[in-house]
């Protein structure tokens, strides 16, 4: 009997509803939406008498969706096994993914099953539903009490005769919603903003909506306000760009629309052909400082001086009140070396008129985003690289202020049902709003709490409601272009949360086709959210055909074609940004830059465990963040790695936090990525990842400085806490690892990649000839058909598979490394086992800090880095092969260093002679003890592995063999060629850069044939003749020839 | 020649290089030697034996709970990582098996050579060599991740025709090591034959019936025939024979391990020859650990002489000298082929975060046995005792450097990272020294430490002129005493 395989998460729908009739219902619910859908109106459970079409059970589908990130939608491809979501991708047709899945996408599969999401719904009376939650989230699971729905619980609360709801809302409409205040993240969702229309055009025009995020775009769209004179969003198309500026950005990783963005970017710097230049300047050193050509450090709070001198020298604001304001800023303020980079920068700018980009980051204040602005303008690249739209509706410049109002209407005590709606400002408010202790000294009369969590705001609510993920409920987004794309949901809620737009609806009592306030209320609906957006979108669309046409199309593609927002033209106003400039002065002391986090964003992923063990992209550090500063200011505080600072604010809020040593890192500044140290109490403890990882650095938000703190004072604190970091040594130790050279050299000698070889210049310097001194005295393994013998034809594979990384392109962003965990089940092995070196990534991304210059001191200040990503090489002549006693790790005939599970005895010898160490051990079970809805993000087409066994890289076999499989059923191969089947590896396909490449190296016209072909190409450690089939391309800086020299 | 008392006084004579120094002292006879060497065994349990033996077993006992805790939980209980694939467990196993080189030595190659002098001590020698294998052969069973399906190493046929590698050298490991302890033991066991059954005939003159019975069993029914006598001196040969070429093969098959990869550091053709004579160096400052206190409170100076041990301490210069030889060469190479990480490597061995090691095992291997240029040095017992310890920890640590500094840092500086050991790893450790003395202290209890027959063979009233020409037949020191 195969009963409760899952024995709690999948079925944990409401009432006894067994695997098979849980399918069933999946099932159903494709045939009835056409395309998909997880929900169905239909509350009887059978099973198939006819299977609905398409769906083959073990086959995975994938269905286009849609995750919103800080109220903008990245459409994405998710992967369902059976009815569970398990691998999520970007979706090709999205503008703001194109494809490529970062780090918090991937990371988002597994906060659907985080063990630790709120499965209850709590209020004041029903405190034992509380109670019953704290203990399941802290045994992740594994319990078999009855779950309260929370349609239920919303609507009648404990007493089924007095309906909560229909008396709460029966006064908030007789009250027009006086006091009534919701505070959502801003959301460019049109479904969700109708619904809040409904609310407040309609039964409630008196209810105050408040838009909070902790990473808010206030900066960039009070820039624009005040160049423009209104609210306008900015897209960049950096394919178009020869030059490129940017101002403590992360435009490749971190901020709105990287995907796209590091896309583009990546688009003009490869094969060294046509090069893009990158300047940076910024004080962290971030994935688009390592990317950048030349890169000035400098403090944050320092950068609007930059711009302005900037500025200046461009001539920006001829004529108007902004030349003069220009002209009375003291240049001096900017440093002395740095006058002489800013005018080649400059020369440099004005020599690709219309094909620059100036762009600043989200620290920077409006002031910077305006006076860009103004330069991007007299740069001529408005229109072209620069396009000016409107702002989607629902993206607010004020959230801050928004805040700022709920707060004082709590104070004052007019707000009476404060509801949270998937805000949680208690953790990420502005510290000198102090919500928590406003929640608790001023409570109103009734609080509510929505979101995934029982987080840290729900706890200071009387009601809280668990809500669904993004990949639980029906919804809809634009993309930072406006493209609205359609959420639709792999799974019914887990625990039965609801999204924000059924929450609104149902607070308003919308009424759907089939979904009233009754059927909603006694538990019996699972289809409001999806007749919600449909009907929204029918009403707005109005087509004949769109129950034919347009939904299914928009379901299927993701995308909803000609949503696009239009560029408009828009002038700067120059003379409004003078005033901003005269106002501007500089700081002293030491500043702080609070920064979101690329790994935990707000805080959101506190608690999943794949971005808490991921190392950082460039410290490398796992499981905890740190405050990250250069040498010299390390030596000022007399602090070490690890050392505890002591940051306070003039507020007198303080916080602790260990140092660590970046170098390049910006002098007298520090930088602190937010979103961690959540859930440190003893009460919160079965947060288990957040428990345990990382230091809470909001306490230091002020309404006033929400990104640069320049009053802080900074000390050594007391103790140290002990950081791990996965990569320990920072330096190449002059190997010819990471080959790169600049333009010019690439110029002079195409082919100066291999020839970096250790073998190959030795040969050189003994015969001053190049020679293959690689060849063996042995027959070799061929791959060239036609020279083979007839007899080793037969036997050979017409696949020969290889990887190329493109280290042109690569950022060292780590998406490749999430994307891998979540198609290989690999094991988080937490913070102790990752000191002992034991991590259990396939691949990872080496960061090594290199210099020009051969002086120490200076490299540690001011070096340069390149990222190099290290999957398993499947070398042709495997060191790790000839050495395993039991024959575990054997080739393929198709060129895979194929790794057996069940054979191996675990001796640990290939690891020790793999050179590129890319081989990982199961040093004790990791596996074993994941909870049971986590192990609903398996990829059921990988074997997990048990302790003692090794495992690596397996060019992602499983769905070689999937596309195998489909080839022969289609009549064709698998290759890149027309109607041939696409087969790809995880980390290739996440990749926002496509800097992997993946193929068959023996079809002559695959990409990567033609890229191992190119001059460029050179294996790792290849000199010890392990035949790497993953190669990787030579780095092409392009530094401005006039910098260089100075 | 009258029997006389034993007399259990040192005799340390002055140099006489005109005179080959008495290989049994004192005024000893067969009747004497046999009495001294079976007193251990006859006598009343001592209650150092006790003590120690308590000890041992304790140690013993906590080796089985680590294997038993490693076991049930994961290689993960130890220290080992990525790039640190093999930690202590490989270390030790290269320790043990290095000590367990000097037995097979002593008695094959030193008896083909006709080393008479190796008579006294080949026994326990033997015996050390056999219980350091065993010792040894635990570390690489339990060092495996998954231990209950070790015995796929074995080429035992299989429905499924899946045999192991015969390319790696773990399995070639797996064939040197068991032939290794095959061919020990039953070199041991053979050469213990005729000593059993003088055991068994004591036993039975004093009425201990039950060990006159299993000391019976275990001598094959000896009784010093000729025919026996003819018999046993054939395999005895044989079996050395066999055993002498294993002396050089198990520890070059050992460095194959580690020479064999590609890994800076241990891809070097020095490596067999460097390894046995490192094995020889360890296995002879075994010896001496173990001989000194047994010599001393078994009351065994005048079998186990100074000259013995002065003879023993002219291997250690030797093999000391040897492995000093090869460290230094193994950096001239590094220099001279000019491959950046092999220098790296060495560089690092000494000058890394692993310098500490490096050099605490220069100056135990390479420096501590130079004392032995001194005559006074080698024939004082407790200066041997001591650099016989340095020796000792010297070889563990030459094994850790090895193993550990080379892994630690090897092409790729991203994966470069520190290995330190855990408390299971320590415990493991000394635990095996446990099972290692648990048994030699068995068996300085209930064997014959000295093999009885060939002690007498060497002694003077062997010779079958002693007592008929008093003149000319003076080749053993004792007879000019007279």
């Amino acid at each position: 009997m195969l009963s409760r395989e899952f024995p709690e998460g999948i079925t944990e729908a409401p009432d006894d509803v067994s695997r098979r009739g849980f399918l069933g219902a999946i099932a159903a619910s494709v045939a009835l939406a056409g395309m998909t859908s997880c929900r169905k109106p239909e509350t009887k459970i059978l099973p198939f008498t006819k299977r609905p079409e398409g769906f083959k059970p073990g086959i995975a589908q994938h269905y286009a969706s849609t995750i919103t990130r800080n109220g903008y939608g990245i459409g994405v491809l998710v992967k369902s096994n059976d009815g569970r979501p398990t691998k999520i991708e970007g979706n090709p047709l999205h503008p703001s993914s194109l494809g490529g899945a970062d780090l918090q996408l991937q990371a988002e599969l597994l906060q659907l099953y985080d063990p630790n999401r709120s499965r209850h719904a709590r209020n004041a009376h029903t405190a034992a539903h509380a109670a019953d939650a704290h203990a399941d989230a802290g045994h992740g699971g594994g319990h078999g009490a009855h779950e309260v729905d929370v349609w239920v619980e919303l609507g009648l609360g404990t007493d089924k005769e007095v309906s909560w709801l229909e008396k709460a809302t029966s006064d908030f409409v007789a009250k027009q919603g006086a006091g009534l205040h919701i505070c959502m993240p801003p959301s460019t969702s049109p479904s969700l903003l109708a619904a809040v229309a409904r609310i407040k055009d309609g039964s409630c025009p008196k209810a105050k909506f408040h838009s909070w995020t902790a990473l808010h775009r206030d900066n960039e769209l009070q820039g624009a306000e005040l160049a423009f004179g209104k609210s306008m969003a900015t897209n960049y198309d950096f394919a178009k760009a020869d030059v490129v500026l940017a101002l403590d950005s992360d435009f490749l990783a971190t901020d709105g629309n990287n995907l796209a963005n590091a896309r583009a970017w990546a688009s003009r710097r490869r094969e060294a052909k046509n090069l893009s230049r990158l300047y940076s300047v910024e004080s962290i050193f971030s994935t688009t400082g390592t990317a950048a050509d030349h890169r000035f450090r400098t403090k944050s709070s320092d950068i609007p001086a930059v711009v302005f001198a900037l500025a200046k020298t461009l001539g920006v604001g001829g004529g108007s009140d902004l030349e003069g304001a220009l002209a009375s800023h003291n240049a001096s303020s900017f440093e002395k070396d740095g006058k002489k980079w800013l005018e080649i920068l400059a020369k440099d700018l004005q020599s690709a008129v219309g094909k620059s980009i100036v762009i600043a980051g989200p620290t920077q204040s409006p002031a910077v985003h305006a006076m860009v602005h103004a330069i991007n303008a007299k740069l001529g690249n408005v229109g072209k690289t620069v396009m000016m739209t409107d702002t989607p509706a629902g993206m607010p410049s004020n959230c801050t202020a928004q805040l700022q109002e709920l707060a004082s209407a709590i104070q004052a005590g007019t707000c009476e049902t404060l509801v949270f709606l998937g805000t949680n400002p208690v953790l990420d408010g502005p510290a000198d709003l102090a919500f928590g202790k406003l929640l608790h000294d001023k409570k109103p009369k009734t609080t509510i709490h929505v979101g995934l969590y029982d987080d840290e705001t729900a706890q200071h609510c009387d009601w809280h409601l668990p809500m669904a993920h993004d990949l639980e409920a029906w919804g809809d987004a634009r993309s930072h272009n406006g493209t609205v794309s359609l959420q639709q949901p792999l799974i019914a809620p887990l625990h039965g949360g609801v999204s924000a737009l059924e929450f609104l609806a149902f607070l308003n009592q919308d009424q759907t086709t089939s979904a009233s306030f009754e059927t909603l209320a006694e538990g019996r609906n699972t289809v409001f959210g999806y007749e919600l957006v449909k009907e929204y979108w029918q009403q707005a669309i109005g087509a004949a055909d769109f129950d034919t046409s347009w939904w299914p199309t928009a379901l299927h593609e993701g995308v909803v074609a000609g949503t696009a927002l239009a560029a408009v033209n828009a002038s700067v106003d120059d003379g409004a940004i003078a005033a901003a400039v005269s106002s501007y002065t500089k700081s002293e002391g030491i500043e702080v830059v609070l920064r979101g986090c690329p790994k935990m964003g707000d805080g959101r992923y506190a608690n999943n465990s794949w971005m808490a063990e991921l190392p950082d992209p460039l410290t490398k550090l796992s499981w905890d963040n740190a405050a990250m500063l250069s040498m010299a200011t390390a030596k000022k505080l007399n602090v070490e790695n690890g050392d505890m600072l002591a940051i306070a604010t003039s507020g007198g809020e303080e916080i602790d936090i260990p140092a660590w040593i970046l170098p390049g890192h910006a002098n007298d500044s520090i930088s602190i990525f937010l979103g961690w140290g959540r859930f440190k109490e003893e009460a919160n403890s079965h947060f288990k990842v957040a428990h345990e990882s990382g230091f809470n650095a909001y306490p230091l938000r002020t309404t006033s400085s929400q990104w640069i703190l320049t009053g802080a004072s900074v000390g050594r604190g007391t103790g140290s806490h002990s950081l791990v970091c996965t990569q320990e040594h920072g330096t190449m130790a002059g190997r010819a690892l990471i080959r790169e050279t600049d333009a010019a050299t690439n110029k002079k000698d195409p082919k100066w990649a291999p020839k970096m070889s250790p073998l190959d210049q030795a040969a050189r310097l003994q015969d001053k000839v190049e020679k293959d001194i690689n060849k063996s005295l042995w027959a070799e393994r061929g791959y060239d058909l036609g020279k083979e013998s007839p007899d080793e034809q037969v036997r050979r594979s017409p696949y020969q598979w290889g990887m190329v990384f493109d280290l042109n392109a690569c950022t060292g962003c780590s998406a490749c490394v999430a994307a891998c965990v979540a198609e290989n089940n690999i094991p988080m092995v937490g913070k102790v086992q990752v000191s002992r070196n034991r991590e259990m990534f396939w691949i990872r991304a080496d960061r090594y800090f290199s210099s020009r210059s051969d002086d120490n001191l200076k490299m540690i200040d001011d070096p340069e880095v390149a990222n190099m990503p290290v999957p398993c090489m499947q070398c042709e002549n495997a060191p790790c092969e000839s050495v395993c006693p039991v024959a575990a790790t054997t080739h393929s005939p198709e060129g895979l260093n194929d790794m057996v599970y069940n054979r191996c005895i675990g001796t640990r010898y290939c690891s020790n002679n793999c050179p590129y160490k890319v081989r990982r051990y199961n040093y004790l079970d990791y596996i074993g003890h994941v909870p049971d809805t986590k192990q609903m993000a398996f990829n059921p087409d990988v074997t997990v592995r048990s302790r003692g066994v090794m495992e690596k890289c397996t060019y992602c076999v499983q769905r070689i063999n999937g596309g195998r499989i489909d080839a022969k059923l289609n009549a064709t191969k698998v290759g890149d060629g027309p109607a041939m089947i696409r087969v790809t590896t995880a980390c290739a396909q996440a990749c926002p850069t496509e800097a992997i490449t993946f193929g068959n190296i023996i079809e002559t016209d695959s990409k990567v044939a033609k890229l191992r072909g190119s001059d460029l190409n050179y294996g790792l450690l290849s000199e010890l003749n392990t035949k790497p089939r993953t190669t990787y391309l030579g780095r092409v800086r392009n530094p401005n020839p006039e910098l260089s020299k100075a | 020649m009258t029997a006389i008392p034993v007399d259990l006084n040192i005799v340390d004579e002055p140099e006489n290089p005109l005179v080959r120094a008495p290989l049994v002292e004192g005024k000893n006879d067969f009747a004497s030697v046999t009495n001294i060497i079976a007193a251990p065994a006859e006598g009343k349990t001592p209650r150092g034996w006790y003590l120690m033996f308590g000890v041992a077993i304790a140690l013993l006992a906590n080796l089985g709970a680590m294997v038993g805790y490693l076991v049930f939980t994961g290689i993960g209980v130890w220290g080992n990582n990525v790039p640190v694939g093999w930690g202590w467990p490989i270390v030790n196993f290269v320790f043990w098996i290095g000590i367990g080189h000097a037995g097979t030595l002593i008695s094959a190659v030193l008896f083909l050579f006709r080393q008479k002098w190796r008579t006294s001590i080949n026994r326990a020698s033997e015996a050390m060599t056999i219980f350091a294998v065993m010792a040894a052969g635990i570390f690489p069973a339990i060092h495996v991740g998954r231990i209950w399906v070790i015995y796929w190493v074995f080429p035992i046929p299989n429905q499924m025709a899946m045999w192991p590698n015969f390319k790696s050298p773990l399995l070639w490991d797996v064939f040197a090591v068991s032939t290794y302890f095959t061919i020990s033991a039953l070199f041991w066991f053979i050469g213990l034959i005729p000593d059993l059954a003088t055991f068994r005939d004591r036993a039975s003159q004093q009425g201990r019936k039950i060990a006159s019975r299993v000391y019976g069993i275990f001598s094959f029914g000896w009784h010093g025939s000729n025919r026996h006598w003819l018999h046993y001196e054939k395999a005895y040969l044989i079996l050395a024979g066999i055993s002498t070429p294993l002396v050089l093969s198990v520890h070059s098959i050992v460095s194959f391990d580690f020479a064999v990869s590609l890994l800076p550091g241990w891809h070097t053709t020095i490596f067999p020859p460097y390894f046995v004579a490192g094995a020889i160096f360890s296995g002879f400052g075994m010896v001496l650990t173990l001989m000194i206190p047994a010599r001393k409170w078994l009351g065994l100076h005048q079998l186990i002489t100074l000259n013995h041990l002065d003879n023993i301490a002219k291997v250690l210069l030797l093999t000391g000298t040897m492995v000093g030889y090869a460290y230094a060469m193994e950096f001239f190479i590094a220099w001279y082929s000019g491959a950046e990480y092999e220098s790296f490597a060495f560089i690092n061995r000494a000058f890394g975060p692993y310098a500490w090691a490096y050099w605490i095992m220069v100056s135990c291997n390479v420096i501590s046995p130079q004392f032995f240029w001194f005559r006074q040095l080698r024939r004082n017992p407790t200066v041997l005792f001591v650099i016989s310890i340095f020796v000792n920890i010297g070889m563990w640590f030459e094994r850790f450097v090895i193993t550990v500094t080379s892994l630690h840092r090897d092409f790729l500086p991203s994966s470069w990272a520190y290995f330190s050991p855990t408390l299971i790893d320590i415990l493991t450790y000394v635990g095996s020294f446990g099972l290692f003395f648990t048994m030699f202290l068995l068996f300085c209890r209930f064997l014959p430490i000295l093999a009885i027959s060939e002690v007498k063979g060497v002694m003077p009233q062997a010779n079958p002129h002693h007592g008929h020409d008093q003149h000319g037949h003076d080749d053993h020191g004792d007879s000019a005493a007279h």
